[in-house]
């Protein structure tokens, strides 16, 4: 006992101070105090510091360099050190100020529950690392795991990217190795990493579930260690109205998914509950190359610093501390300082290949077209996720925009959730009441219910067409549904002459399917934060409907063997609209190149050539760009929302020849020396993502998240099972039918709460009753099962007469009382029978009788009610005057709540009055004759 | 002791006299009795050709040839799917109760599918155009006289929107599960049943019932699965009696000798163009084809041809002069 409190005391103290004084405390010497502290300090490694220093790559694993226009090696926190050193730095404030988050550290944090216990979630940390050069962004993505519990760990982390980022690479760290990814087909990816789980090899896999949505797993994350996963990407930076905008989404709103969607559970990450923070921060870092060519940096959702640093040439914004929760888009924006070309060419030299990269800037001043008058549509999303701050902001953008329309345009409002509403069957003209009607219309709405988009979108299309004006629909919403590809899809093939303008409501709407929408729409994105003044929005949507668009768009080139233009159909272009080509060229461009292009400017022919301002690099950037594109071509050229093999097919080998990750092709990689014991127990961790700012937790969930189970039906044939539960993502039902098949999926009806199934009771199924297993998975990851009773019921119930004349007379009313029988032959039967459902229910199944229906002879059909105290089917028919004496054969048919029936016969006798006055005549008759003996004999 | 256990017996029963109600009289031995229909033998007809056509991931519940000659189907739980040569494409975005699929009809340029979350339109791009009394099952579909009528779990609905019948004679809801048209009568099948109105209506009219459990002989259930139009009325498929002849004179049920041929599949009862024949899908008895139907007192025989006892057919369809056949497996053929 002593040595080992003495041994323990020594740990602690070298622990706590050191080398000199745990030998002067302990009284050892120094040697061994030092080989203990050793012993010690490696024992209680602290999991929060990442492994960094010099880089051992596993073995056969390239060393993780970046590309050669990838970011710089310096990581997030050298940016951020590098910029408070600068003497120039300042702090920009947001303007108005938006509210900072709660510190940190008085947030309760969300832990997890294990059988162990309670722990607390995988993901500690984000950094981002983003550098720029012209329209392009090089992001590099760190994400640190770690393990709090004693267990092997898998982590599983559903994330944001932007929605056309081309992810290049993924690698880990793990101690003091780095181990690289390799792309692979999805199954095989798959496959690797769920061999090297089962084994007990470190392993991470990058899966994309959406352009805008990926998933990440981290595989056996030894006990106490952590393990960082690094994702690049590149990705165009969108130019507007003269500014860049820069965005990288944080977290990912909670989706209603309809029951088309076949991958709900891949889409719908659970997401922190109500006063809980997930305990992960992210620090953003962005450098701006070179610095001097960006001007008016700032950035429209989170507080910043900046400062621009000489020495490297570069504007540097980092976050400003304190603004660092994962829960809205980092949306930085910036104007190039000077006058932008109005065509620049980028281009990239490939082995034998070129890329280029065209961008072309419209006239930038053009007349006001001869307004036709317009047919404006507004489509507005109702549903829970936008209960409170975002409907409110939608409703703010509406009412602007109908007070913005001109005197001859007309307008109608189109609201969904569940189910679709609008204000007026037909278009409604602008004069004061009618926008005054809208406005109070308007105010009725509230968030609540699912969000059944595409019925939505259905009916706002459907809306009869004026064909003297323009149909215009502007789309808000925040775009938190799992069904992006159908939506977009529909309006592409659906939208007719019309124009669709989505607009984003909300701090982490899904841009995805915005852009979807107004690129489908042939119309114009936009997102709309919570604080955003809406009055400069609807200006530029205006500004945008009222001036011509340059349509038909074509280009020629002059001096460059230009192939492949990626978008293959050039888009129509809006005021402040520039037009980004990506294409190949079978060599460099030459010094005078020029590019022309034509179109259609309204109704008028549009014709400019422009000198290619053309910069050359040797890299890979614009290959990888132009891939992404060609890929996001091939993906949306689907008939009937599927991918052609052929299509699926090109997506693959770009993807393996460039190395990107797309719904085809993931990333995989594999630590193959170093081991966790794979007979430790794994612990599977999912990562909560934050619940997006402004949006609230009941208006998802409710405030009712018990599941409860309502069977509708349950024979004969196809049953229906409904299951209320308001925050499931995926409800499935073990049916004692199908044991050991796989659980059958229920899919989402109508709201966001119930689920419904539909199956089949196989013929010969033994009567009985029998538990179907209801298993719901909810979206912040718990996992509830309820039970629901089946009865099996194929017997026909037997019905007796307990009550009924012999004889009726014609004219007269035949009372019959009858009541459902149990045959007590029958129980044997019953009893002997396989009973996997239980006797008694059998047995209530024999004697359960909905309806009794008697038939007489001469055509009369009577149905029995029940009545009286003791439940009796009474049924009440009336002999015919002319009804012929003699007797008749009722015929008493029942039916039980499953539809089986049972038929059987009862005898009366028509006209039979006349027996009892003869029978009693008789009786009296010996009776006299008795009396009259007796008398005699006396 | 005695007055004790009476009064405590007295309250128990006065405590559970609702659920006493509902007790059985126990019998020595069922007083009921099998329906007299004699059972009719399954005869085996010559081979038919057969042409697979494809293979669905669900089972088949309703089959229709859209104008454009396209082949769609519509599945227990999958929704509707467009035959483009060997391939199946999912068609008209359906959601939640609308993948139920019940009933399929071509009507112009669309095909109409009735699901358990109404009756949608779907274009020959495979898009939904309409979507028709959302809140009910639609069970049944027709078009007549190029009025499109919707048999639904409130009765006969016209298309987009209309009550053609609700209630029987009796003011009891009528659940349309088929529906035909033979004989100037519009003929509704139900799970109580057959209600039928003349047609084309004329006015207000009470549904005249022809319960099939009422026959000579009568049904061993009332349940209607699917109609067809015979001569001077309805043959009617039940979910586990066979078949009735129904007409405005009574009602002729026929049962089969295997008693799994008896389950008639919903809407599985098909006729096609010129052909003398009715031919139904069944749960356990293959495919078959019933002949005789048309004369009043004849003598109706069933055959099925060979091959067809292992599958589960789960729907047929008229097309023109031929047949379309959709099984539990997925199975799509034609048979000529």
């Amino acid at each position: 006992v002593r040595a080992a409190i003495g041994f323990a005391l020594l740990h602690a103290a070298c622990f706590c101070v050191g080398v000199e004084e745990a030998a002067a405390v302990t009284n050892i010497r120094r040697p061994i105090a030092l080989a203990l502290l050793l012993c010690a300090c490696g024992s209680h490694e602290t999991p929060r510091t990442p492994a960094r220093g010099p880089l051992h790559t596993a073995a056969g694993a390239a060393p993780p360099t970046p590309g050669a226009n990838g970011p710089s090696p310096s990581s997030a926190r050298e940016v951020i050190e590098r910029l408070m050193r600068l003497a120039n730095h300042e702090a920009v404030e947001l303007s108005p100020l938006v509210p900072g988050p709660r510190d940190p550290l008085e947030t309760p944090h969300l832990v997890g529950k294990s059988a162990d216990g309670t722990i607390e979630f995988a993901l500690a940390h984000t950094s981002v690392h983003a550098r720029v050069t012209g329209s392009i962004a090089h992001v590099e993505v760190q994400q640190l795991y770690q393990n709090p519990t004693a267990n092997r760990l898998e982590a599983v982390y559903q994330f944001p990217l932007p929605e056309n980022a081309a992810v290049t690479d993924m690698l880990f760290r793990i101690r003091n190795r780095v181990v690289v990814s390799e792309v692979r087909r999805r199954a095989e990816a798959k496959q690797v990493y769920e061999d090297a789980k089962r084994e007990g090899k470190a392993a991470a896999l990058t899966e994309q579930e959406r352009p805008n949505l990926f998933t990440q797993s981290v595989a056996n994350i030894p006990p106490g260690e952590s393990v960082e996963v690094i994702l690049r990407y590149v990705h165009e930076i969108k130019f507007d109205d003269g500014r860049y905008t820069f965005v990288f989404p944080t977290t990912i709103g909670p989706r209603y998914v309809p029951a088309s969607v076949t991958d709900a559970e891949r889409v719908t990450p659970p997401v922190v509950p109500p006063g809980m923070r997930s305990a992960h921060d992210i620090e953003i870092a962005v450098e701006l190359l070179p610095g001097a060519a960006f001007t008016d940096v700032a950035a429209r959702s989170h507080r910043i610093e900046t400062g621009v640093d000489a020495e490297h040439g570069a504007r540097l914004v980092t976050l400003a501390a304190g603004d660092t929760v994962p829960n809205k888009d980092f949306i930085l924006g910036w104007r190039p300082a000077g006058k932008e070309p109005d065509a620049r060419l980028l281009v990239e030299e490939e082995r034998d290949a070129h890329h280029f990269m065209l961008f072309v800037q419209p006239p930038a001043h053009v007349e006001a077209a001869q307004v036709r008058p317009k047919q404006m549509v507004f489509l507005i999303d109702k549903s829970g996720s936008m209960m409170g701050e975002p409907i409110e902001t939608a409703k703010r953008v509406i009412k602007r925009a109908l007070a913005g329309m001109g005197p001859d345009d007309t307008f109608q409002l189109v609201a969904f959730d569940s189910s679709t509403e609008v204000m007026s069957e037909s278009a409604l003209g602008n004069t004061p009441e009618n926008v005054r009607a809208a406005g109070a219309w308007l105010e009725t709405l509230s968030g609540g219910g699912g969000t059944e988009m595409l019925q939505g979108i259905i009916r706002a299309l459907e809306l009869p067409t004026d064909p003297r004006r323009l149909r215009m629909v502007v789309f808000c919403t925040d775009g938190f549904i799992g069904n992006e590809p159908e939506i977009i899809d529909y309006i592409a093939k659906s939208r007719g002459e019309a124009r669709v303008f989505g607009f984003g409501i909300g701090s982490s709407v899904n841009r995805y399917l915005i852009e979807g929408v107004g690129r489908a729409g042939r119309g114009a994105a936009e997102v709309v934060r919570l604080q955003d003044p809406v009055d400069d929005v609807v200006a530029r949507l205006y500004k945008r409907l009222d001036r011509p668009v340059l349509t038909d768009i074509a280009l020629s080139f002059e001096g460059l063997d230009a192939e492949a233009l990626e978008p293959a159909r050039l888009p129509d272009l809006f005021a402040g609209q520039p037009l980004v080509v990506v294409g190949r060229a079978k060599s460099a461009p030459r010094p005078d190149a020029r590019v022309t292009i034509t179109g259609k400017l309204g109704t008028a022919a549009f014709r400019r050539t422009l000198p290619l301002a053309a910069a050359a690099e040797r890299g890979t950037t614009l290959g990888t760009l132009w891939a992404r594109r060609r890929i996001e071509e091939l993906t949306e050229r689907r008939p009937y929302g599927g991918v052609e093999p052929q299509d699926q097919e090109e997506i693959v080998a770009l993807a393996l020849q460039r190395k990107l990750i797309t719904q085809y092709t993931s990333f995989v990689a594999v630590e193959r020396e170093l081991k966790v014991d794979p007979s430790l127990p794994l612990t599977r961790l999912l990562v909560p993502n934050e619940m997006p700012e402004g949006v609230k937790y009941e208006g998802i969930f409710g405030s009712e998240t018990v599941a409860q189970v309502t069977p509708v039906r349950i024979k004969p044939g196809d049953p229906e099972l409904r299951v209320q539960a308001p925050d499931a993502t995926r409800v499935s039902v073990e049916l004692p039918f199908f044991r050991g098949g796989a659980p059958l999926a229920a899919v989402r009806d109508g709201d966001r709460s119930t689920w419904v199934a539909r199956f089949l009771v196989p013929s010969g199924w033994p009567d009985g009753s029998y538990d179907a297993h209801v298993i719901i998975e909810r979206i912040d990851g718990a996992r509830l099962e309820r039970t629901v009773s089946l009865r099996v019921d194929t017997t026909p119930p037997a019905i007796a007469v307990v009550g009924a004349p012999e004889t009726a007379q014609p004219g007269a009313t035949l009372r019959l009382a009858m009541k459902p029988a149990l045959p007590l032959d029958e129980l044997l039967t019953m009893a002997a029978a396989p009973n996997a459902g239980g006797l008694g229910w059998t047995i209530k199944g024999a004697i359960d009788v909905k309806q009794v229906l008697v038939r007489a002879p001469w055509g009369e059909v009577a149905r029995a009610r029940m009545d009286g105290t003791f439940g009796e089917w009474i049924a009440e028919l009336h002999v015919p005057d002319g009804a012929a004496a003699g007797p008749a054969q009722l015929e008493i048919v029942a039916v039980d709540t499953a539809g089986n029936t049972s038929r059987r016969t009862l005898d009366v006798h028509i006209g039979g009055a006349l027996r009892a006055p003869v029978l009693m005549g008789a009786v009296a008759l010996l009776a006299l004759a008795l009396l009259v003996r007796r008398r005699s004999a006396s | 002791v005695l007055a004790f256990a009476l009064a405590v017996g007295g309250v128990v029963i006065a405590s559970h006299r609702q659920r006493l109600r509902h007790l059985a009289v126990p019998v020595w031995t069922a007083p009921s009795r099998p329906a007299a229909a004699r059972p009719q033998p399954i005869l085996d007809a010559p081979a038919a050709t057969v042409r697979e056509l494809g293979r669905l991931p669900a089972r088949v519940t309703a089959l229709a040839r859209g104008r454009d000659g396209a082949l769609y189907a519509g599945t227990f739980d999958q929704g509707v799917f467009r035959l483009d040569g060997a391939r199946a494409l999912p068609v008209g975005a359906l959601v939640g109760r609308e993948r139920f699929i019940n009933a399929l009809v071509a009507r112009g340029d669309t095909i109409v599918a009735g699901t358990y979350g109404g009756a949608i339109a779907i274009d020959a791009d495979g898009l939904r155009r309409a979507t028709h009394v959302p809140e009910l099952a639609v069970e049944a579909l027709l078009v007549v006289d190029g009025e499109l009528l919707a048999g639904t779990t409130r009765g006969v609905v016209a298309l987009p929107g209309g009550s053609i019948v609700e209630r029987g004679r009796g003011g009891e809801p009528i659940r349309a599960t088929a529906l035909a048209r033979s004989a100037g009568r519009l003929w509704i099948g139900s799970p109580d049943g057959v209600w039928s109105i003349p047609w084309p209506l004329e006015g207000t009219a009470a549904p005249s019932w022809h319960p099939l459990v009422f026959g000579r002989p009568g049904a061993d259930t009332d349940a209607v699965t699917a109609l067809v139009p015979i001569a001077d009325g309805v043959l009617a498929g039940t979910d586990d009696g066979g078949v009735a002849r129904v007409t405005v004179d009574g009602v002729r049920a026929l049962r089969f000798a295997e008693p799994r041929a008896d389950e008639i599949n919903p809407g599985a009862l098909a006729r096609p163009d010129g052909a003398g024949a009715v031919w139904a899908g069944t749960q356990g008895g293959g495919l078959l084809q019933l002949s005789g139907l048309d004369a009043r007192d004849g003598a109706p025989q069933a055959a099925r041809p060979a091959g067809w006892l292992a599958r589960e057919v789960s729907a047929v369809a008229a097309d023109g002069g031929g047949l379309l056949v959709g099984t539990a497996a997925g199975e799509l053929y034609a048979v000529d």
